[in-house]
């Protein structure tokens, strides 16, 4: 493997607040490789978003700050950039789509301005080749009579159309890693499924890598190679969508899994609910941040802050002093289709 | 035909007979309409249009089941469950409740046209709950006046013991009574959703409505509340009209569903039926896009993809609504005529010309 697309080492990012240090995301390693399709699954508040915002140079001083860590692209410390040199990387080579597609345009100047507008910062074009690349940007997100549609405004769009435009906007300078922040939360299920198609068809068309950001499982387990599930603002499980899914090694995963209403599930039994609510990012537990909802916990989660080590499938980390004793799998609800799972406790 | 005349939207008319309601049916819905006027100017405002939101739809719910609504945004589904508590006032349609009191007959209520004061009994036993535990809370009142607020409004109980159906209310739907002094920015969403269901629980009601109780919440909240509304109605026999755009959630809570589409119910079955035998082209496209959280069988299904985006209600298609996106449609048929809503199977009610079992997923 060529080096690394993304490497993101011991990221903090705090935001002070007058009831104390928000820690959003505290403490998280990962790598991306190029091409590859990753979610990023959590419940509000657990810090994926602001992941996101980091690696994209948008946390705003004085209120927000990246406290330690190394984001490194292709190499090169992105945190070590400043504004300028940040600007070319941003919407260049790193791209984002947001939630709200509404509030990401700009309601007063044409999409075609607004289109234009990214091409010409980051490409070496005229006005009319920057044109060009636009209204090609608009076909290939399927949009019909693209050089009219330039003209139009944001308000004249659908939700679905502008989320298209976004993506348009996003992929216009082939960037090498597209960051999707909840890309279809705001939307009905049939343009979700319109969305996700495309996205999933252009991603693998051009090679680009996708970090798809996201609460909901069942969108990761159609477009994504690998998932991390993060918990108050930490990574407590990664592995492919495989592992996760069929071979959960961590509790909260587990009963993620279990809280969730399947549209195959014909029997009517009781959901498996994680109980209470997740912690105050303000004032986190001591040890595992899981622990007060935790089935499962003893003295030890109490008092020490797991770890991600190597635990389940080959290549599945999990942040649980107790991962191998509890075989999550066996008590897994649902079809099991996964070969047996290779045992490894080694802890890194 | 079964005894029971659920929406025959084509067929003429009929007066229903109050006393023909069957003992089972706690409320019947017949040829509801609501429509908003589209008004023009500022001095001589006259009427240029309406969005019709709700258009001609009839269903009813039998004691104790849960019917599910689904449909996309803008389908009506929030404005149904609105009109038939008259929140909102229906622009024509019968509603029909079932008012039942103990060691009386039942009276059948028609909560369309119900006097002030009539309409004001009938709420005791119709409540609602909220999509958003955040705008429907009242950020300035403590948890039990806003809890105690509906025995306030009917006069029932002195201050104490308002107070302490208060406490027995928290305790119900998992809080605790020490919450009772607090007030609802000190709560998650999840608690705070809690708080809704112990107010609309105030009363005692036969019937609620759920208008997308779970949407703004996290997944393993989502399930806590959706077990207590589970748990709720084992406990009291209630009734529910489950309001959702999310189909899975929709299959895990409820007896029957019924599909919307452009202010029209286009299907309605019981559960199994309509998610494991869907007849109507576009609960065949609503399932299909539904993710389900399982790798392996994501990578091997095939998705229908509609065309476009849902017409506006102000200017519904001509013929089906439905035709303009439709897969099937048929030129010449379905964009003229509109499909009657028919049982075709017992209890599985289709409106479309062309329609066929399929499985989706």
């Amino acid at each position: 493997m060529s080096e690394p697309l993304l490497v993101v080492d011991d990221l903090r990012t705090y935001f002070s607040t007058e009831e104390g240090i928000v820690r959003a995301v505290d403490g998280i390693s990962f790598t991306m490789e190029p091409g590859q399709r990753l979610g990023v699954v959590g419940e509000s508040g657990s810090g994926k978003s602001v992941t996101a915002l980091s690696v994209m140079g948008l946390i705003e001083p004085p209120a927000g700050e990246i406290v330690t860590g190394r984001i490194l692209f292709k190499g090169q410390n992105l945190l070590e950039l400043d504004e300028d040199q940040m600007q070319e990387v941003r919407g260049g080579q790193i791209a984002m789509i947001f939630q709200d597609p509404m509030t990401a345009l700009n309601p007063v100047y044409t999409i075609g301005d607004q289109l234009m507008e990214t091409i010409l910062l980051h490409q070496d074009v005229s006005r009319s080749e920057a044109r060009e690349i636009a209204i090609q940007a608009i076909e290939d997100v399927q949009i019909p009579n693209a050089s009219q549609r330039m003209m139009d405004y944001p308000h004249q769009y659908s939700g679905g159309m502008r989320q298209r435009i976004m993506i348009a906007m996003g992929l216009s300078c082939n960037p090498d890693l597209l960051i999707a922040d909840e890309p279809t939360t705001a939307l009905d299920v049939t343009t979700q499924a319109q969305i996700m198609d495309l996205m999933l068809q252009l991603a693998e068309d051009r090679g680009t890598a996708v970090m798809l950001i996201t609460h909901d499982l069942g969108v990761v387990a159609g477009f994504c190679d690998d998932v991390h599930v993060m918990y108050a603002g930490g990574i407590v499980e990664s592995g492919s969508i495989d592992d996760i899914y069929y071979n959960p090694q961590h509790p909260y995963t587990w009963g993620l899994l279990g809280s969730m209403t399947r549209l195959d599930d014909a029997q009517r039994k009781r959901l498996h609910s994680v109980r209470g609510a997740p912690p105050s990012v303000i004032d986190l537990p001591k040890g595992c941040r899981f622990r007060p909802r935790c089935d499962f916990a003893t003295e030890i989660c109490g008092e020490v802050l797991p770890a991600l080590r190597d635990v389940g499938n080959p290549g599945q980390r999990a942040a649980c002093h107790h991962a191998e004793e509890l075989d999550l799998k066996s008590m897994t609800a649902g079809e099991e289709t996964q070969e047996p799972a290779v045992s490894e406790g080694a802890s890194s | 035909m079964t005894d029971t005349t659920t929406g025959s939207a084509a067929a003429e008319p009929e007066v229903v007979d109050p006393s023909n309601l069957p003992d089972d049916v706690i409320l019947r819905v017949n040829h509801l309409v609501k429509e908003f006027p589209i008004t023009k100017g500022v001095f001589f405002r006259k009427q240029i249009g309406a969005v019709k939101a709700v258009s001609d739809i009839s269903f009813e719910i039998k004691r104790g089941e849960t019917l599910g609504l689904v449909g996309e945004s803008g389908c009506g589904k929030s404005t149904t469950a609105r009109s038939l508590l008259r929140l909102l006032e229906p622009t024509s349609g019968d509603v029909w409740f079932r008012m039942e009191r103990e060691g009386e007959d039942d009276e059948i209520v028609n909560v369309a046209t119900a006097k002030k004061d009539l309409l004001r009994e009938v709420r005791r036993d119709m409540q609602i709950v909220f999509q958003d535990p955040y705008a429907s809370l009242n950020p300035r009142m403590t948890v039990a006046s806003i809890i105690a607020e509906p025995l306030l409004v009917h006069g029932e109980g002195t201050k104490s013991e308002r107070l302490e159906k208060v406490k027995d209310l928290l305790k119900v739907v998992g809080l605790s009574p020490e919450h009772a002094n607090r007030y609802p920015h000190e709560f998650s969403g999840g608690q705070r959703q809690r708080i809704g269901v112990a107010r609309a629980l105030a009363l005692n009601p036969s019937f609620m409505v759920l208008d997308e109780p779970v949407s703004a919440l996290d997944v393993s909240i989502q399930a806590q509340v959706l077990n207590l509304m589970d748990d709720l109605q084992d406990e009291y026999g209630l009734t529910y009209l489950f309001i959702a755009h999310d189909l899975s959630v929709v299959r895990h809570i409820s007896d029957r569903v019924a599909v919307m589409y452009l202010g029209k119910i286009v299907e309605m079955a019981d559960r199994d039926a309509l998610y494991d035998r869907p007849m109507h082209p576009y609960t065949h496209a609503l399932l299909s896009a539904v993710p389900i959280p399982d790798p392996h069988i994501e990578a091997n299904r095939k998705r229908i993809i509609l065309e476009g985006d849902i017409p506006s209600p102000a200017n519904p298609p001509s013929g089906c609504r439905f035709h303009t996106r439709c897969p099937k449609a048929v030129e010449g048929k379905c964009d003229i005529d509109e499909p009657e809503f028919r049982e075709l199977e017992p209890g599985h009610w289709v409106a479309c010309h062309f329609p066929e079992i399929q499985q989706v997923f």
